[in-house]
């Protein structure tokens, strides 16, 4: 084991007291753990250590910023000590001896008499509540260190949008994205960590242009064109839109955001037709159908004109579709069944009523998917090519005359061969014209019959089944006929969505109870809002489905036009 | 030898004799200015380095030829060495004066050393230190040897031998304890003649062994040791008790006290006014003492302020030269008269005053001048309040004019006319007042702080004994007899003696005979009954209470309790037999006295149940809380130690701490830091020579901005509450943090005042955070311990 | 007479806190924002000033306890105060946040405030416990007698230890490296003894080594060794002198390590209350700017 030794003279006393030391380091300083305990002035706690170099032979080196001087000379990195050296460490002199070993070395510590000992004493009786560790440099790292890690540093992203970018990405770098308070709504995760995308100006509410740079084309709640739009004046998306908040939801459900307005819209808008509403479950008005009536125009009496109306359920004699189709629900679902081609067939909604593909709403009745499989358009049971056509009169006629056409020459030709019976036929016979009295005959002949037949059509059998037909006054023959126009209400409720897939789990009749019974066209067998209160309460109600408005009615019309016309063009021109 | 002859010879070259002598070389009057030591002023060269010299009183206007203003000592010290040199002073140094024989004329100075001066007439300005004793033994002109100490704080590590058992040697010798080895040469065994507190202070670091002392010691030779092996270069023989003995050494403090002066005077033939020591030497207007041509100024003459004394030697040698001066205090008396309007002037109204005031009888004029200097002539409105019960006040009220009404406890008012004195009682007691005064039609009173008055009382043996006269009559009246009728008070009052004992002493023992029935007047005593072997603490009377009433009512023969003092108090005391038929005659007083003593019994046999509360009691007091009015405590359940307290003393008091919170006494979880108690009769008031240390009305003991740093008030104060400190200029938050020195500024006496001034009560109090610290009446501090002791016993 | 931070004028402030609280829980109950409760709502930002300005009135404690000649009320007072409102307003401040938390300045905010407010709970429990504790353990005998009680017991020691060179460097060397305090204040609160003594001080022996001397221990089993060794009477008997001084000066040296502790222990807490407040004061003023910045 290597070995280094000290011999010391204590201070004071006159013959020198030897310590021996065996160590691999000799530690030099003032700490109680020091193998070589200094008390001078200017020793630190730990101050230097001897250690044995590789090459033998010793060397001091200095701890850290610890002076130590050698020969007079300041040594901040380990030197060798040779004998006859004076190393100075603080105000303690030692002078190296020589010695046998080269891995010892006998050192003479001097140390100066000082009152150090009464000074430790003093500062000793100190109360035990001295220094400790101070507090204010670590209070000012902390907080200048907060300051400048969250504020300053993403401050300096915005001021210099140079290194935004660079803070934003690198991932332990402070930048913006710090002060979000939460999450982007997904549909606008694509504006990713650019703050600025929408905080353009500080210390100002995000603005709607900001909005409209993405959403141009948004729809107005009003009619563009009408001055309800200075409703809405001061009205910001923000208002509806709030995003960093949680749970992350773009559109704010609040019933309050439009009952604010409907509530009472007549102190806002004296001239509306809008019925005021608080609350589903508790204050909605009755619903108002919209169908189509139609409307001749009196010059030309075939052509008809078709506008809505919005019918109230409170008055009866008005609730009612003219649809001029002649149907009746309760004959199709008999569960006796209808006859068809086929035999008695028994009807459920779903043959005739399909939803479309999204399954929200159903598809439009059509004759010829839905009814023709049963109502078959030939006039002559027993010849299966007599079909007429549907939807087109003339067509229908002329496909009766064409029909008795034909059968008139194959009945005239019968009929001769029948009366030169003793001759023997030759080729050629029947390639004679007819006579123009015969054809004088056959016309007329036809005439009556295709009369005949359109007569029993339009008012005995296939069409007048379905459709109303009407005579034209003061006309005859084929003209005397004229088959009202059709139009069936595809929107009910234009102002509201009802999405059928979202009830899937009823029946249809379950919600359109009158169905079965209705024996008419004209009955409206739309469910009434009590029906749907069975199932939907207000918001906050907690034993039925809590539906807000926004559960039917959108707030953004499509109808309406885009909510603001130039500005959108000029944001999209701002930067 | 021909001895010169001279128009005028002064005596001392301190700021009287040179302001006189300065203005006899001015006149060109023939004259010689003797001084004994080597130097001039004498006492200024004694004060401590770079002391402060105050000019006091201020409103005093400075009449001399050598310049005087407040300042460093060594400036002061160098503008009268100048003065000496440039005026034409016929100064001898090194020449003491021995005796003064003969008369106006024709007076002889004999000179130590057998010289003699011839003179027409003398001014003695000698001041009260007088010349020290010079240490007459082989060796004793050894270098080593010095009379005074300029500075302690200059040695260090030396053996040091202090020979002298008085207040400067023990002074001296516990300030040069602390950084050497100091041994007193003793030559009694105890310290007789030093004040308490030192004497004390002595006892303890003799007791801790930093001092070493060596009792019934003689000195008999000094010597130097050849060569340098010893570890002192001197070495003194010593006879002592143990035998004799050579202790070495490096110097010799020799404080053998010194020559009194008086005996000079006395030796001259000058009449003094009392046998008090302190007390002044009989002079007229002119400061001539009872011999005439002999003039006495300065600290002798009873002037102990450098700016009075330099007056009056410019005063003397002017009224030599047959110039009529007028005193320097002319105008501010006449200034304190103005309001009186009555025509007269200054003396017309001082011998009025003088013919009036009862307790002025047989005051000397200059005394009565130096009183009227603080007094003020208050004429208040019919109705108001000179002064209010249990409201603390600095001064006595003498009645010029009119009447006052006195209306004290629940008897009926007194009446007090033109001459009669008050508010002695609060004098006496140091409390607050006992009654209340209304002044009455078209009265006048003299008002005198306390410090003037005390003064006089103990300079005065007539004023003495009127003051106890009277307080003897209003005390038993207030506190006995409040309907008694004037003639049985002054019946009663006949037998009435004074008693005065020192802390510790007893009253009277129990098993003594039951004799004389007492009264406390100030002061205060615990009541120790003795139950089988140990002495059970029962009761504690402060000023006003009287001892054992019960016994009295009784009838007992003998004492069943005994009654010490804990600390210096007075106490009246009436025969018993005269008491008792005082008792029969009197049923009020009877059924008062009745009351009272039943609760007292109460009370004694509760304390008596609970030895615990006895012992904190005891142990309280020997900390002095039987004279403390307002006391700082700390429950340490409570303190965490963040010194709150001392950072809010040093911030209100301009960066010095007045109190020192881990020091002092704790039991029972109460700590009672080191921190002024505000005592009845504050031991720092007593020798203030700039009068700087007041009481304030709410009971508050400060010193003024007066100070002039003396020290006597850090001595005279047992707890150790007083510290001269650098007074540093306002430490305001900023300077907190931007640490700038303070400027060199002089050391004055600075201690707790209560933060009197600052609104809220005590700034220490008030920084408390976790409410550990309170500042309470020492009544309510007993309180407080005997629940703390209480609590502790279950 | 005396009465504690605690119940300071029967818990004046501590009433005033709990009201406080009361109504901000109950506005918090009663309030329907059309948005679920953040900061963002006008109930949100009163309370979030509410918060914020007791924060601010919080660390004024701070100066006020240092501006000696204020009069504005008591420091025990303040204290009181400070004691009580911070607590209220830690949950004001949660119903501030209306339990959004994230990974964002304002949370941190809101983590810091935790921690201050945690760390003076702490703060409350030492200053109500450890000085009844000092007191005990302490009896009547304060740090400064302990110390000179330490330093006579040395002093006898060494006067009894002359002469014999080896006995007197043995204890001049513990005397030297008895480690009366550590300047560390966490060696302080550990309470840990760093004394070491230089065993076999005599060259001819054996080599001299360092050895920790915890409470003299090492140091008693050198001189009872020794006494062992010794032959006659006289330095028996010295030898058992000097152990009874060790033993006494260790008991001593565990009492005086028991009180440091205790005093370090007592103010702990402060070394993260004071500097994470600073912080939280810095956190804060970041926390409204941003907000504002980003509206």
């Amino acid at each position: 084991m290597r070995r280094s030794s000290v011999g010391g003279a204590p201070k004071g006393a006159a013959e020198a007291r030897g310590v021996l030391i065996h160590a691999r380091r000799l530690t030099i300083g003032r700490a109680p753990n020091q193998h070589l305990q200094l008390s001078s002035p200017g020793v630190a706690y730990q101050h230097a250590v001897v250690i044995t170099s590789a090459l033998g032979g010793l060397r001091i080196a200095p701890l850290s910023g610890k002076a130590v001087l050698v020969n007079g000379r300041r040594e901040i990195r380990p030197r060798r000590i040779n004998p006859g050296d004076v190393i100075e460490i603080g105000a303690a002199r030692l002078t190296v001896h020589p010695s046998r070993s080269r891995r010892a070395v006998i050192l003479e510590v001097q140390e100066p008499a000082s009152d150090e000992g009464d000074s430790g004493a003093a500062d000793r009786h100190g109360e035990a509540s001295s220094p400790g560790p101070r507090m204010s440099p670590w209070s000012w790292a902390l907080s200048l260190g907060f300051a400048a890690l969250f504020l300053l540093l993403p401050l300096c992203g915005i001021v210099m949008p140079g290194i935004q970018e660079s803070l934003r990405e690198t991932p332990l770098l402070p930048s913006d994205n710090l002060w979000s308070p939460g999450p982007l709504h997904t549909a606008h995760q694509s504006i990713g960590t650019r703050c600025d995308a929408c905080h353009v100006k500080p210390f100002e509410p995000v603005r709607d242009q900001e909005c409209f740079v993405c959403h141009a084309v948004v729809a107005h709640h009003v009619d563009i064109r009408s001055n309800d739009v200075a409703l809405f004046r001061g009205t910001q998306c923000t208002g509806c839109h709030l995003e960093h908040k949680q749970p992350a939801a773009l559109v704010q459900r609040d019933p309050r955001l439009c009952t604010d307005c409907h509530a009472d819209l007549k102190h806002r808008k004296p001239d509306t037709q809008v019925a005021d509403v608080t609350d589903f479950g508790s204050d909605h008005p009755e619903f108002r159908i919209t169908v189509l009536a139609s409307t001749r125009a009196p010059n030309d009496d075939l052509a008809s004109s078709w506008h809505a109306v919005r019918l109230d359920r409170n008055e009866p004699e008005q609730f009612v579709e003219h649809s001029h189709l002649k149907f009746s629900h309760a004959q199709h679902l008999d569960p006796k069944g209808v006859k068809s081609p086929t035999g008695e067939r028994v009807l459920s909604c779903q043959d005739c009523h399909r939803p479309n593909s999204s399954g929200r709403e159903m598809l439009p009745i059509r004759m010829e998917t839905h009814c023709s499989g049963c109502h078959s358009l030939r006039f002559d049971e027993h010849d299966p090519t007599s079909g007429v056509p549907h939807g087109d009169l003339p067509g229908m006629y002329k496909t009766l005359r064409e029909h008795f056409s034909r059968a008139y020459l194959v009945q005239t030709s019968t009929a001769a061969s029948a009366a030169s019976g003793r001759q023997a036929r030759r080729p050629g016979n029947e390639q004679r014209t007819l006579t123009d009295r015969e054809q004088r005959r056959a016309r007329e002949w036809v005439d009556t019959e295709t009369f005949k037949i359109a007569r029993e059509l339009l008012e005995k059998r296939v069409c007048a089944d379905c459709h109303e037909v009407t005579h034209v006054p003061d006309r005859t023959g084929l003209e005397q006929w004229q088959v009202q126009p059709v139009r069936l209400t595809s929107t009910w409720m234009p102002r509201a969505r009802f999405d059928h897939a979202a009830h899937i789990s009823e029946t249809c009749v379950s919600c359109h109870t009158g169905a079965p019974k209705s024996k008419h066209a004209t009955d409206i067998l739309l469910p009434d809002i009590t029906r749907c209160r069975e199932c939907h309460g207000g918001t906050g109600t907690a034993a039925k489905v809590a539906s807000d408005c926004l559960m039917c009615h959108p707030f953004h019309i499509p109808t309406r036009g885009p909510w603001l016309r130039s500005e959108g063009i000029s944001v999209r021109a701002a930067p | 030898m021909s001895a010169e002859q001279f128009e005028l010879a002064v005596v001392g070259a301190g700021p009287g004799g040179l302001s006189a002598a300065a203005r006899a070389a001015e006149q060109g009057m023939s004259h010689i200015l003797l001084e004994s030591a080597a130097k001039h002023a004498n006492t200024v060269q004694q004060y401590q380095h770079h002391k402060h010299v105050m000019a006091e009183p201020s409103v005093l206007p400075l009449r001399s030829d050598v310049a005087f203003a407040a300042g460093r000592r060594e400036e002061i010290l160098d503008a009268w060495r100048q003065a000496i040199q440039t005026s034409r002073i016929n100064i001898r140094y090194r020449s003491e004066v021995t005796g003064i024989e003969g008369t106006r004329g024709n007076f002889v100075l004999r000179l130590k050393g057998g010289a003699a001066v011839h003179a027409r007439h003398v001014i003695l300005a000698l001041g009260v230190q007088g010349n020290p004793r010079q240490l007459s033994i082989p060796g004793g002109d050894l270098p080593c040897v010095q009379y005074t100490l300029e500075s302690a704080e200059a040695l260090k590590g030396e053996r040091i031998i202090v020979i002298g058992a008085g207040d400067a040697a023990i002074e001296n010798a516990i300030s040069l304890a602390r950084a050497n080895r100091v041994t007193i040469l003793n030559r009694g065994t105890g310290f007789p003649r030093a004040k308490e507190g030192n004497a004390g202070r002595v006892m303890r670091a003799i007791a801790a062994g930093q001092i070493h002392c060596v009792m019934e010691a003689k000195p008999k030779s000094l010597a130097r040791i050849p060569g340098s092996a010893a570890p002192a270069p001197y070495i003194i023989k010593v006879d002592s008790s143990t035998g004799e003995q050579s202790i070495p050494c490096h110097r010799i403090i020799a404080r053998l006290g010194a020559v009194p002066t008086r005996s000079l005077l006395e030796g001259a033939g000058a009449k003094f006014l009392s046998d008090a020591p302190d007390a002044a030497p009989e002079l007229s207007s002119r400061y001539e003492s009872t011999v005439p041509g002999l003039y006495v100024i300065g600290a002798l003459a009873g002037f102990p302020l450098i700016k009075q004394a330099m007056n009056q030697g410019y005063e003397v040698v002017e009224h030599l030269l047959g110039r009529v001066v007028r005193p320097a205090d002319h105008e501010i008396l006449a200034s304190v008269f103005r309001r009186l309007r009555n025509g007269h002037d200054v003396e017309g109204t001082l011998r009025k005053i003088h013919g009036t005031v009862r307790a002025f009888r047989g005051v000397k004029e200059l005394a009565l001048r130096e009183l009227m200097l603080s007094s003020t002539i208050l004429i208040p409105a019919k109705g108001t309040q000179l002064f209010t019960r249990g409201v603390y006040s600095s001064s006595v009220f003498n009645i010029l004019r009119g009447e006052v009404h006195l209306s004290a406890g629940d008897g009926p008012p007194m009446t007090l006319r033109a001459g009669q004195l008050l508010g002695e009682m609060a004098l006496i007691s140091g409390r607050p007042h006992e009654a209340s005064a209304v002044a009455g039609a078209d009265c006048v009173v003299l008002e005198t702080p306390h410090s003037a008055m005390r003064k006089l009382v103990r300079s005065e043996q007539s004023v003495r004994d009127y003051v106890d006269k009277v307080y003897a009559l209003r005390a038993l009246r207030v506190f006995l007899m409040p309907h008694a009728g004037p003639q049985t008070i002054a019946a009663l009052s006949e037998g009435v003696r004074l008693h005065r004992i020192k802390a510790g002493e007893a009253l009277f023992k129990q098993g003594e005979p039951f004799e004389r029935f007492y009264l406390i007047r100030s002061g205060s005593v615990s009541l120790t009954r003795k139950t089988g072997d140990r002495d059970a603490v029962i009761a504690y009377g402060a000023a006003g209470a009287y001892l054992d009433a019960a016994g009295c009512l009784a009838g007992e023969s003998v004492r069943s309790m005994s009654a010490h003092a804990t600390v210096t108090t007075e106490a009246l005391s009436i025969d018993q037999v005269r008491f008792r038929r005082l008792l029969g005659a009197d049923p009020l007083v009877k059924a008062k006295l009745q009351a009272e003593s039943a609760q007292q019994l109460a009370h004694h046999a509760h304390m008596q149940a609970q030895p615990q509360a006895g012992k904190v009691f005891s142990y309280l007091m020997s900390h002095g809380l039987g004279e403390a009015t307002s006391v700082l405590v700390i429950d340490e359940d409570l303190c965490v130690g963040c010194d709150q307290c001392e950072k809010a003393c040093a911030a209100t008091h301009d960066g010095v701490s007045r109190l020192d919170r881990s020091a002092g006494p704790s039991l029972f979880s109460l700590h009672l830091p080191t921190s002024c108690r505000h005592c009845e009769h504050p031991h720092c008031m007593q020798d203030c020579p700039p009068n700087a240390i007041h009481r304030l009305p709410d009971g508050e003991v400060s010193i003024a901005d007066t100070c002039i740093g003396c020290g006597n008030c850090v001595e005279n104060c047992p707890y150790g509450v007083i510290q001269l400190a650098q007074v540093a200029p306002k430490a305001s938050l900023l300077s907190r943090i931007g640490r700038r020195a303070p400027k060199e500024v002089a050391k004055t006496a600075v201690k707790c005042d209560s933060c009197a001034g600052l609104k809220g009560g005590p700034a220490c109090v008030r920084a408390c955070p976790t409410g550990a610290a309170i500042r309470i009446h020492a009544e309510d501090v007993l309180k407080l311990a005997k629940g703390r002791a209480a609590a502790t016993q279950q | 007479m005396h009465q504690s931070f605690v119940n300071y004028r029967n818990y004046r402030y501590g009433t005033l806190a709990v009201l406080v609280t009361i109504a901000t829980i109950t506005a918090y109950m009663l309030d329907k924002p059309r948005v679920p409760p953040n900061g963002g709502t006008w109930l949100g930002y009163t309370l979030g000033t509410i918060a914020g300005v007791l924060v601010v009135f919080l660390s004024l404690f701070g100066i006020r306890k240092r501006a000696f000649h204020s009069r504005m009320g008591t420091a025990i007072g303040w204290l009181s105060a400070h004691v009580y409102l911070g607590l209220a307003a830690l949950i004001i401040a949660t119903l501030h946040s209306g339990m959004h938390f994230g990974a964002n300045v304002h949370t941190v905010t809101y983590v810091l405030m935790c921690v201050v407010t945690l760390s003076g709970c702490w703060g409350v429990y030492a200053y109500v416990r450890y000085p009844g504790l000092m007191t005990r353990q302490r009896g009547n005998l304060r740090r400064k007698e302990l110390l000179q009680q330490i330093e006579e017991l040395d002093q006898r020691s060494l006067g009894m230890a002359q002469g014999a060179r080896r006995v007197e460097a043995l204890i001049v060397d513990s005397i030297r490296r008895t480690d009366l305090d550590d300047p560390s204040f966490w060696a302080q609160l550990r309470g840990r003894d760093r004394s070491y003594i230089m065993i076999g001080t005599e060259a001819a022996v054996q080599p001299a080594h360092l050895v920790p001397n915890f409470d003299n221990h090492a140091l008693i089993e050198q001189l009872a060794e020794m006494r062992l060794a010794a032959h006659d009477e006289t330095t028996r008997a010295t030898f058992q002198n000097l152990l009874e001084c060790a033993g006494a000066k260790a008991a001593l040296l565990q009492r005086l390590r028991r009180e440091t502790t205790l005093a370090a222990r007592l103010r702990l807490w402060l070394f993260i209350h004071v500097p994470v407040c600073c912080a939280l004061l810095a956190a804060l003023g970041t926390h409204v700017i941003t907000v504002f910045l980003y509206w």
